[in-house]
């Protein structure tokens, strides 16, 4: 090694970064050339001079920058608030179904979307709502039962028939007529019924209230 | 004990999209970078605003950062090509310019050095030429090795080392002189 290479090494040499190698062929040269001992001792005091002249200071003012918000944080919260809104929707949904009732009914190749009425005229919410096939077979059933009670006091009627020596035509015209007399009293209590209980028909747009006049005009229909 | 983040993990959460880590590797290194380039300019407002626009454009070129363990020596070569740019656009300074700046900055204990030599000291510098006072100021101040300032600098190694004996050398003689 000779002063020039020793010259392009002394930085290193003072700071510490040589390798081993280079170290030991640094010493060798140091120990038998004085001008460059003496530049390694006027180097070490110079580094020593420069860093001691000026030390650090802290800024005056941060220098963090103002970023605008992070993608991922707006992402997290757009999925917040969507959850929150979708939350909210359905919320809002189950209320209106269940304030509003809406049921689909097709009557006579119409269809209709029937929604719960708040009140009726009385002032009392119908517990029940009744179509008028359900009344045809109320008048139906009430046809049978009294049939069957007409077979059951036939034999009465039949009894004081025969003892009055009457004739078969004159019997069956008896029947016909009890017959008859049964089917209006079990009309009439049904209808009564219907009435007491707060039911209204659902087969049109029309209110409640108008359906039991549409339903008594269509069938005849003494309340 | 919490281990701290290292500045490549910060790099790479910062790439990520978490602007927070970016500005975690700002809280780490403003003060170095601010004291270069205010021994740079000699003036504080200067140093500030070069400073931000440092953050703010690595903050932009972040994806250009191939080396992510060399965030500090990529942040200060992109201070000092600005320190550069600027340099050209400014008129330069008179040489008996009043640098209070640099007089009014902190000092060391004086029973380290007097005040006087250490504001002398801190003229000399700041005459030094310009690709003199980087070197002189990146290693000594700043503790970079000559591969981390031919990084920055983009200058070779061995020409570093020219430069820096060379300052060393118009240092000690101005010091002689003065004395």
């Amino acid at each position: 090694m000779n002063c020039s290479d020793f010259k392009d090494l002394i930085a290193e040499r003072v700071a510490g970064e040589l390798t081993p190698e280079l170290k030991a062929e640094m010493d060798a040269h140091e120990k038998v050339c004085p001008v460059c001992q003496q530049a390694v001792v006027d180097w070490r005091q110079m580094e020593s001079l420069l860093r001691s002249s000026w030390p650090a200071e802290d800024p005056r003012r941060s220098f963090l920058l103002p970023f605008p918000p992070s993608r991922t944080g707006w992402i997290q919260t757009a999925r917040t608030w969507f959850s929150l809104a979708s939350m909210a929707a359905v919320t809002a949904c189950l209320f209106l179904f269940a304030l509003l009732r809406p049921s689909v009914h097709v009557d006579r190749s119409q269809l209709s979307i029937n929604f719960a009425p708040a009140r009726t005229e009385s002032g009392a919410r119908p517990s029940q709502v009744v179509t008028e096939a359900q009344v045809q077979a109320w008048v139906q059933e009430a046809v049978v039962q009294a049939t069957s009670q007409r077979t059951e006091k036939m034999p009465e009627v039949t009894a004081s028939k025969a003892t009055s020596g009457g004739s078969e035509e004159a019997n069956r015209t008896a029947q016909l007529a009890v017959q008859i007399q049964m089917l209006k009293e079990n009309q009439a209590s049904l209808w009564q019924q219907v009435q007491q209980h707060g039911l209204y028909l659902q087969s049109s747009w029309r209110s409640p209230s108008d359906q039991g006049d549409l339903y008594r005009k269509q069938h005849s229909v003494q309340p | 004990m919490v281990q701290e983040e290292t500045d490549r993990e910060l790099v790479e959460q910062a790439l990520e999209g978490h602007v927070e880590a970016f500005n975690l590797l700002v809280w780490r290194w403003q003060r170095h970078l601010y004291n270069f380039l205010l021994r740079l300019t000699g003036d504080r407002s200067h140093a500030e605003d070069l400073c931000q626009e440092t953050f703010l454009r690595s903050y932009l070129h972040l994806k250009e950062l191939h080396d992510r363990e060399r965030f500090r020596s990529w942040l200060f070569r992109i201070a000092v090509n600005l320190y550069r740019s600027d340099r050209r656009r400014r008129p330069p300074l008179a040489a008996d310019a009043p640098e209070s700046d640099i007089a009014d900055g902190p000092v060391a204990p004086s029973h380290q050095m007097p005040r006087e030599t250490q504001l002398a000291i801190r003229t000399l510098i700041g005459r030094l030429r310009p690709e003199l006072q980087e070197v002189v100021l990146l290693r000594f101040f700043h503790g970079f090795q000559f591969d981390e300032m031919a990084e920055i600098l983009d200058c070779p190694v061995g020409t570093l080392k020219s430069r820096l004996y060379k300052a060393m050398e118009e240092l000690r003689v101005g010091l002689q002189i003065q004395k």
